[in-house]
């Protein structure tokens, strides 16, 4: 069992999982704000992406540039097997939680 | 061409993340800055945007890199400390090393900082001049009236005042005062000074309850009052304000209290700072010192020449000297020079020190290189040896601090009784801002000498090194080892040059013949007179048991050696020949009157002739053999006749005696001539030598208290042996040659172990070539003998760089040196024997090692 994932980590690695290759940090930022209505931004997410590479959940290769990145490369991310497997610990651990309170949290 | 961030923020960028993820950052901002720009959300200023974007990207950056780096370096220092733990031999050494050289800069430092470097603390010190009243002759030359003269009459003063320091005077409250210490009215003896009123305005000191007498009080002559020294006040008085409007009594007068000084005047390194009680300027007054506040545009010559103007007196000029320089005239030069030399010592200890990390680096560049094949960067390698570097100059600089407090201690004990009456000796403390500099070099040292290695590993073929065949490392390494060995030698060299000169100026100025016998010799110098006429007080010290004789010197100049060693005047008067007839004029001599028994005992002696019969036989002269020679040629003067114009008349020589050398060995002094004392039935000062039987230090006190009711406190004479005099006169000289001997030997010490370090490096690298050397037939001398050859090598290098060196720089020196010259051919071989034997002993261990080499072992490993 690994280390468990704070919120805006398990945010981040759905985000990385959902986009597939076109994850990088903009896009991760753009999605997790668009579906979740959390604003996140570019910085805090790529400082949680690397801090998630140490943590080997995640890795990174840089694609191609374009012109419009000043010719820059794209640093693309993808969750590593690790890191599907402390997503899914992080959400199983939050649906036990939920049972018991899944009354309350509907509002009876 | 797409937008940049700045610069610097790229570059900062780069330092906290890789170049390609900074990279892949800056594209992101651009993306994001496109996608804003496409849905109309573009920025007002689209490159502040990208700089401040960038910037805040490098702060959280940094921030979010922290706890990793500080893992990172605390990895690594545990691994430097392991890895020094395990060769502690060489961490002991190069701890040793570093911490002496930062102990002895920052312990000298200290010294020269406290005595000489640091300014009075009185405000713009710099501008205080002290201006002498009496010429060498001790001849009165500015009066007190003539004070006032300079006053108005010498523009470069912006004031100025007469001054004199009375110590010992003793003092009491009248009418008593309850809360004095001691209880009753008698406050102790005490020091006073007498000044005029501008003495407060010279020295900046305002009364912080009262005021000062004023000049116009002065001038109307309401003298009688006083105004007491800050600490004296408030130690004595605890600081009580209702002590204004007292009357202190002191040498039978009164005097009412009108002011108190400020805790400003407290200044520890003055003189006046601590006197118990200000006094106005006794009006008869004829010895007393003149201290001035000279104008900012004013320099102390061209002062020196206005006060000449000013008082008249065309035939001399006096010699206005900065306050602080006065005091310390003559340790700055040599103080100064100790600075030059362990400036050296710490060269060469930090150049020893990295050379021998150098060397202990580069044998591990087998293991560099393994790690950077494991993948490690050029920069995770280089930081792990400095780690090296940082914890072995961190320990150093704390040993350093140990060595240095208890130094620094040792040293002002050291200066204080060796060297009597070194100004501010007791103010020497650790110096904090030195110590921080030398710790910084030895850092320096400790990153610099891993940085190399580092960077030379990291530019070497990883497949060469770990093949064993790399010439790259092993070559450059050896160059920087060699030039930081010669170098090394080269400070050496200057070093012994340097100690060399100076302790053999102290050899030959120990070998002058004073022409004083001072065995058993003893002196009393009178300081004022005394209260018995001059043959009592002689009759007195004759009843001395252990005195076997006693010579009287009375009215002209003090008593050789005693007069430079404490405080004398040199009383010089004319003479020529009775008869001229050609030849030579005029000639100045410095004038004795003395007993016919003053030769006998102060062994001084006769190359022709004899003392004069008997005391009292006024018409005899014996002059020393200058003056004869300056009279008579080569003339046999005994029988022939001089006239002289002081004492007035005609006189015999009856005796030529061999020069004394009345101010030490190095100092040049005036012919003398030796005239009878003149009877007087009351005379009641002279200077005495006496003879004893006894050693000079036990009859001190005997004949001290022997004196007691003749001399009161106040006129006390100078007891001493005449021993003690030269040592006084020798004692910077000494103190100066033994402390460069200290340095040129700690510097020799640490340049022996960089020789040995070196040398037995070379051997452990080039085992593999002895030993196929050894196969093909080389004897062990042969092989000895190589080796030592190495090492002669380097030691002639670092000599033909030392040498002329040293004799730049000992030419600047030639003043502090005696009947040596900088170009003294005898030190020079002598130093470079001295280097080479040490350098060949140093490396004797390594080459005997080598010559024992096994090529049965050495081949097959």
């Amino acid at each position: 069992m690994s280390a468990p994932l704070g919120e805006f980590e398990l945010l981040v690695l759905l985000a990385t999982m959902s986009l597939g290759d076109e994850a990088y940090p903009v896009s991760i930022a753009a999605d997790i704000e668009k579906r979740s209505g959390r604003r996140a931004s570019r910085t805090t997410v790529l400082i949680t992406l690397e801090r998630l590479e140490d943590k080997d959940l995640v890795s990174s290769w840089y694609g191609d540039s374009t012109p419009q990145r000043g010719g820059r490369a794209k640093r693309h991310f993808r969750t590593k097997p690790r890191g599907i497997q402390a997503v899914r610990e992080s959400l199983e651990r939050i649906e036990t939680m939920k049972a018991g309170v899944a009354d309350i949290l509907r509002g009876k | 061409m797409a937008m940049q961030p700045a610069h610097l923020i790229q570059r900062l960028m780069q330092a906290v993340a890789s170049r390609d993820a900074a990279n892949a950052a800056v594209g992101d901002l651009l993306d994001e800055l496109s996608d804003r720009a496409a849905s109309a959300r573009a920025p007002r200023w689209p490159h502040l945007w990208l700089n401040v974007h960038a910037a805040a990207m490098v702060m959280s950056f940094a921030m979010a890199s922290m706890p990793r780096h500080g893992r990172a370096m605390e990895y690594m220092f545990r691994d430097a400390v392991r890895s020094l733990r395990r060769s502690p031999g060489y961490s002991l050494l190069v701890i040793s090393l570093l911490a002496v050289g930062i102990a002895a800069g920052t312990i000298t430092y200290s010294v020269v900082d406290a005595v000489v470097l640091n300014p009075i603390d009185v405000e713009r010190s710099d501008r205080i001049v002290l201006v002498p009243t009496r010429d060498d002759q001790f001849k009165p030359r500015i009066t007190i009236d003539a004070v006032r003269k300079l006053r108005t009459d010498v523009a470069g003063f912006d004031s100025v005042a007469s001054v004199m320091v009375f110590s010992g005077s003793s003092l009491s409250v009248a009418g008593g005062y309850e809360r004095s210490s001691v209880g009753s009215t008698a406050l102790g003896d005490q020091s006073v000074v007498r000044a005029s009123s501008d003495l407060f305005k010279v020295l900046r000191f305002t009364p912080a309850i009262g005021r000062a007498w004023t000049a116009d009080e002065e001038a109307r002559g309401e003298t009688n009052v006083a105004v007491l020294g800050y600490r004296f006040w408030r130690n004595r008085f605890g600081g009580d304000a209702n002590v204004l409007g007292r009357t202190i009594e002191t040498a039978g007068k009164a005097y009412t209290v009108i002011g108190m000084l400020g805790a400003d005047s407290d200044v520890a390194d003055l003189s006046y700072g601590q006197a118990a009680v200000w006094l106005p300027t006794n009006p008869a007054s004829t010895t007393f010192g003149v201290l001035g506040r000279m104008r900012d545009d004013v320099t102390p010559a061209q002062l020196a020449e206005q006060i000449q103007r000013a008082i008249a007196t065309p035939d001399w000029r006096p010699d206005v000297a900065p306050l602080l320089e006065q005091s310390i005239g003559k340790v700055r030069g040599w103080m100064l020079m100790a600075l030059g030399a362990v400036g050296l010592v710490v060269l060469i200890a930090c150049v020893n020190a990295a050379n021998i990390m150098l060397t202990r680096s580069f044998r591990r560049s087998h293991e560099l290189a393994i790690r950077s094949s494991l993948g490690a960067s050029r920069r995770q390698i280089a930081f792990s040896v400095m780690a090296e570097g940082l914890v072995l100059s961190l320990t150093a600089s704390a040993c350093a601090l140990i060595i240095s407090v208890w130094g620094v201690r040792a040293a002002r004990s050291a200066v204080t009784t060796l060297l009597v009456g070194v100004y501010r000796a007791s103010s020497i403390a650790l110096n904090e801002r030195v110590l921080l500099a030398a710790i910084t070099a030895a850092v320096i040292t400790g990153v610099f000498a891993s940085l190399v290695p580092a960077w030379l590993a990291s530019r070497a073929s990883v497949n060469g090194v770990l093949k064993d065949a790399a010439p790259t490392v092993v070559g450059s390494g050896r160059r920087w080892r060699s030039g930081l060995l010669i170098a090394e030698i080269s400070c050496v060299t200057v070093l012994m040059v340097v100690s060399w000169l100076f302790v053999a100026s102290l050899i030959r100025v120990a070998g002058v013949d004073l022409g004083i016998d001072r065995s058993r010799l003893l002196a009393v110098s009178p300081n004022g007179s005394f209260a018995g006429t001059v043959d009592e007080v002689r009759q007195r010290l004759e009843a001395i048991p252990g005195v076997s004789d006693v010579a009287v010197a009375a009215g002209g100049a003090s008593l050789p050696l005693v007069g430079r060693a404490f405080s004398g005047a040199w009383i010089t008067t004319s003479i020529e020949r009775a008869q001229q007839t050609g030849g030579a004029g005029l000639s100045k001599v410095l004038l004795y009157r003395v007993t016919s028994n003053y030769f006998d005992i102060a062994g001084i002696r006769f190359q022709r002739g004899g003392s004069w019969q008997a005391d009292g036989d006024t018409g005899s002269v014996v002059l020393d053999e200058r003056a004869a020679a300056n009279l008579f040629g080569s003339d046999d003067p005994l029988g022939r006749q001089i006239r002289a114009t002081e004492p007035e008349g005609v006189f015999t020589v009856t005796g030529v005696v061999q020069q004394v050398h009345t101010r030490g060995a190095e100092e040049a002094d005036d012919p003398a001539a030796y005239f009878a004392i003149k009877p007087s039935a009351t005379r009641k000062f002279a200077g005495f030598f006496l003879r004893t039987s006894r050693p000079p230090a036990e009859m001190v006190p005997v004949v001290v208290s022997a004196l007691a009711d003749v001399a009161p406190a106040s006129t006390r004479p100078y007891v001493f042996a005449a021993d003690e005099a030269v040592q006084r006169i020798t004692a910077t000289r000494r103190f100066n040659a033994w402390l460069m001997l200290a340095f040129g030997s700690i510097a020799m010490l640490i340049g022996a172990f960089g020789v040995y370090g070196v040398i037995a490096t070379m051997v452990a690298q080039e085992t593999r070539e002895i030993g196929l050397r050894v196969a093909l037939g080389a004897t062990p001398q042969l092989i000895r003998r190589n080796v030592l050859r190495v090492t002669g090598r380097y030691v002639l290098a670092g000599l033909a760089i030392g040498l002329p060196l040293a004799w730049w720089l000992s030419r600047g020196l030639e003043a502090y040196l005696f009947q040596v010259t900088a170009a003294d051919a005898s030190v020079y071989v002598g130093v470079s024997a001295l280097v080479l034997v040490v350098g060949l002993a140093a490396s004797l261990m390594p080459a005997h090692r080598a010559s024992r080499t096994d090529p049965m072992i050495t081949l097959r490993s």
